[in-house]
């Protein structure tokens, strides 16, 4: 352990001059027999940082691992979430990894942490809804101990106490992507700090620091494109803090020059030896990321106050920081550079909560400009002759918690005793009535039909070697039915922008699995963020659609598609061109929010989709934001109409593929008689077309203009020669 | 002002080092208990995203609704018609909808040809129906149900889906073709 910094506490007892640099109390000013009870306290008092640290990992301990070896009663299933979770966890045990064998947002550390955790006591549906987070939150613990110890280097014991427990149960969201990056962004400053000092080892530490970051990647790829910006921001911060002086400067430039270089080295070994292939990691990786913005942004509904408000505060916080600053300080957070570069990535990670601004992303994305203000509250390494002056940030950050939240409910004193209370009374093992028991859970009724009949039917219609196929994002019916969800895109909403697509036919053409389950919008399954699967991901719809034949609908929405590759050879796709209002002209949408892309179709018979070839223009800010809501308004003959959100990549051509009618008709499309295809409600034509831009929230960009270039009724059909003008597709 | 700053640097306020300790820690342990909540907990509220896509109810209908499907575990026959073995039963479910407060749907009929084979009074959720036409009164809209196709001989026939109000009215909400074997 540490020893406490000299000047700070060596003795605890009212009326000493405890952390008082002006007055040092020695080992030799010691009273001769000082009993063996304030020395243990002393001893604790010196070391309240690992004490908190230490009970931190023991209340995490009990609140996940002290969980009933009975059965878990497990609520509504969550068919998006924990389906992929659930299927990160069971492909651990198959062998499959992210970044090797399927992309996601998320990376193989990430994928082994839940992967252990969920394996603690065998590996069962049960054992990973119990202890999935295990690892995960206690990364989180560890990360923030090191995170204190970096930045609070200097400051007595008990501030790091007060700043590693109030960042842990009060303040973080627990996600270990934050408390990676963070701990990076921590890491960076650390050496870049010592690097100006003499005789550090500039090439073994540049090696040292790259070797975390290029990591970071394989955790999430948003983790790691925070961590190396946040390098960047640290290295600028330097740079503008010793603009004036040429030494440190090159210390600097080197330092960051040999950091860069190695971050490049570990990059392409990390590539090279995930996938044999230097660029295809990375190529994935980058793909993932780079198509989040347009295809996955949400409103920011009831979070506006949290989220300007902290930002407020913060900029306050940083803004007296810099007024205040000592560029000799020992703690680093009293350094310009710190307050600089800290406030600059604050800002950098708020992206998270502005792109996808539901609940948990705000908090995801505020989490890093809460944890570095506290760090400035922690106030002066130094002791000056008012001790309790001093303290005064440390009592202002404990207001603002009172004032402003509350604990973590899992590690709330009277939670962890319930916890160790039915951890220690006699167990029961069956499943509470109303819930049915499947692998060590007991689930509801519902989830327990679905998931049984699927699984069954997989289990004895399919070789347990095979792979099975899930649209959209069910993957938990593989779990379940102990089978690999095949694809290399994890759920086909992850594959976004062309590379992943292409990604993900070509596995699927690689692995051919024979069995694909399908559940239909509205029936079985729902659209992500309000679009429909087809408009989301048409490409893979298509190919699915031309690949595979309705085998059973084993629930009320729920198909088992067989692959049939003669169906492929038979199928075709006929275009028929539409009327529109003006052609590839840019129709400008500054001042109008709505746009009549034709008023007068005439919808060929049978014709079973809406393809609208456009291209919409935004400000260059929507980088930093993000786009408006876009929504396709189909008009019907029969007088109805239907209005489908869609998403297109700004300012780039593409395609928006719509089914005019109940999205739930378009299970009919499996079977293998085409006449079963527009069977079951109401079919009535289109009419009329247009397309409506709407404000997202009060961070979203208006696009500047539209233009429409086609516009096609799409006819799907088996054949067995395909006819002239037939657009035979790669699908 | 001098004598604050007096008070300020009195001999008394350093013997009081144990201060930050004591209340930083200390007011952070008594908020451990209280039962306040925590900033990241996501309401309810939050969890369902708001913009699923939306419909409108026919101008001038007073029932709506759809057969969506049938539960059938056998393999397809491919003519495009249900198929069926004479004496078995079929699950078919959909949902049917009013679209006025005052005549709710209170029965949902399946017919072969002329002769009312089953019918269902139970009805489910069906929140992505009430969640397309933004109507709240729909939520309760789904049905399923099991038919028994006891007597039917085989020959081709007209099954026909119907939804009643409680008023009387009805609406066909589909009609298929149903083929029985021997």
């Amino acid at each position: 352990m540490k020893p406490s910094p000299a000047g700070t506490t060596t003795a605890f007892h009212s009326g000493s001059a405890m952390d008082d640099q002006s007055q040092p109390i020695t080992s030799a000013d010691q009273p001769q027999r000082r009993s063996s009870l304030v020395m243990t306290l002393t001893w604790i008092y010196d070391r309240l940082d690992f004490v908190v640290g230490i009970l931190l990992v023991a209340g995490i301990s009990i609140a996940i691992l002290a969980i009933p070896r009975a059965p878990i009663v497990v609520g509504a299933i969550n068919f998006i979430d924990q389906s992929w979770l659930l299927d990160l966890v069971f492909k651990t045990r198959q062998g499959v990894w992210l970044g090797r064998d399927v992309a996601f947002t998320y990376g193989p550390i990430a994928q082994l942490l839940w992967g252990l955790s969920s394996r603690i006591h065998g590996l069962s549906l049960g054992s990973a809804f119990k202890y999935v987070e295990f690892l995960p939150f206690l990364y989180v613990v560890i990360a923030d101990i090191a995170l204190a110890f970096l930045l609070l280097r200097g400051h007595p014991a008990w501030k790091r106490a007060f700043y590693i427990l109030a960042l842990v149960v009060f303040w973080q969201y627990f996600d270990f992507r934050v408390s990676t990056a963070l701990l990076l962004f921590a890491m960076s400053l650390y050496h870049f700090d010592k690097v100006l000092t003499p005789g550090n080892k500039t090439l073994w530490r540049s090696v040292l620091v790259a070797l975390p970051l290029a990591a970071s990647f394989l955790v999430s790829t948003d983790t790691g494109v925070y961590a190396v910006i946040g390098l960047g921001l640290v290295a600028g911060s330097q740079l503008i803090c010793f603009r004036a002086e040429r030494l440190a400067l090159k210390k600097i430039l080197q330092f960051a020059f040999l950091t860069g270089a190695f971050l490049a080295v570990w990059m392409f070994l990390i590539g090279a030896l995930i996938t044999r292939s230097s660029t295809r990691f990375w190529t994935i990786s980058l793909a993932n990321i780079e198509n989040y913005r347009w295809s996955v942004a949400f409103p920011m509904v009831r979070m506006k106050a949290q989220f300007v408000s902290t930002f407020i505060v913060s900029g306050v916080i940083a803004i007296l920081a810099w007024i205040w600053r000592d560029p000799g300080a020992r703690s680093i957070s009293r350094k310009p550079v710190f307050i600089l570069s800290a406030t600059a990535f604050s800002s950098l990670f708020l992206q998270s909560s502005i792109v996808r601004a539901d609940w948990g992303h705000v908090a995801f994305g505020l989490s890093p400009a809460i944890a570095l203000s506290a760090v400035i509250l922690m106030g002066s390494e130094k002791r000056s002759r008012i001790p309790w002056w001093d303290d005064g940030p440390v009592f202002l950050a404990l207001v603002m918690t009172a004032l402003f939240t509350g604990p973590t409910p899992m590690l709330v004193p009277k939670t962890l005793a319930a916890d160790i209370q039915r951890y220690r009374a006699p167990e029961t093992h069956t499943c509470p009535s109303n819930t049915f028991y499947l692998d060590g859970a007991c689930l509801s009724s519902r989830d327990f039909s679905q998931l049984n009949a699927v699984s069954n039917y997989i289990d004895s219609h399919s070789a347990p070697s095979d792979s099975v196929f899930i649209f959209p994002y069910e993957n938990v019916y593989a779990v379940t039915a102990k089978r690999v969800a095949a694809g290399g895109v994890l759920q086909n909403y992850a594959a976004m922008g062309n590379v992943l697509i292409q990604h993900q036919i070509a596995s699927l053409e690689a692995q051919k699995p024979p069995l694909a389950i399908y559940s239909a919008d509205g029936l079985a399954s729902g659209p992500v963020d309000g679009v429909p699967n087809l408009t989301r991901t048409p490409e893979i719809w298509l190919y699915l659609q031309a690949h595979y034949r309705t085998e059973s609908q084993v629930r009320a929405g729920v198909l088992v598609l067989r692959r049939d590759d003669t169906r492929h050879n038979n199928w075709a796709m006929d275009s028929t061109e539409l009327p529109i209002n003006s052609v590839s002209r840019p129709i400008d949408l500054r001042h109008a929010d709505e746009v009549t892309v034709s008023d007068h179709i005439l919808w060929p018979a049978d014709a079973d989709l809406l393809k609208i070839s456009l291209l919409l223009d935004y400000p260059l800010s929507w980088h930093l934001r993000k786009p408006w809501q876009l929504l396709v308004e189909v008009h019907r003959a029969d007088g109805t109409e239907k209005i489908v959100p869609a998403i297109v990549p700004p300012g780039r051509l593409s395609e928006i593929w719509i089914y005019p009618w109940m999205e739930q008709q378009l299970k009919n499309y499996f079977s293998s008689s085409t006449a079963e295809w527009r069977l079951n409600g109401s079919r009535s034509p289109v009419t009329e077309l247009r397309i409506k831009v709407k404000r997202m929230d009060w961070i979203s960009v208006r696009p500047l203009n539209i233009r429409i270039d086609k516009l096609q009724a799409v006819k799907l059909s088996l054949r067995s020669t395909p006819s002239a003008g037939t657009d035979v597709s790669t699908y | 002002m001098l004598q604050f700053r007096r008070f300020l640097h009195h001999p008394y306020w350093r013997g009081l080092s144990w201060f930050g300790p004591v209340i930083g820690l200390g007011g952070l342990i008594f908020l451990l208990f209280l039962n306040r909540t925590n900033w990241l907990v996501v309401p309810i509220t939050q969890q369902t995203p708001s913009n699923s896509p939306q419909f409108q109810v026919p101008h001038g209908k007073l029932i709506i609704g759809n057969l969506d499907g049938m539960f059938d575990s056998r393999l397809p026959d491919g003519t495009g018609v249900i198929t069926i073995q004479a004496g078995a039963s079929i699950r078919l479910f959909g949902w049917a909808a009013s679209t006025s407060d005052a005549t709710p749907i209170k029965q949902i009929s399946v017919w072969v040809n002329d002769t009312m084979v089953g019918k269902e009074t139970h009805f489910f959720e069906r929140p992505d129906v009430a969640s397309a036409y933004r109507r709240a009164d729909f939520a309760m809209s789904g049905w399923e149900t099991e038919v028994r196709l006891k007597g039917v001989t085989a020959g081709t026939y007209r099954l026909s889906v119907q939804a009643v109000a409680t008023d009387g009215k009805t609406a066909i909400l589909s009609q298929l073709r149903l083929v029985v074997m021997p």
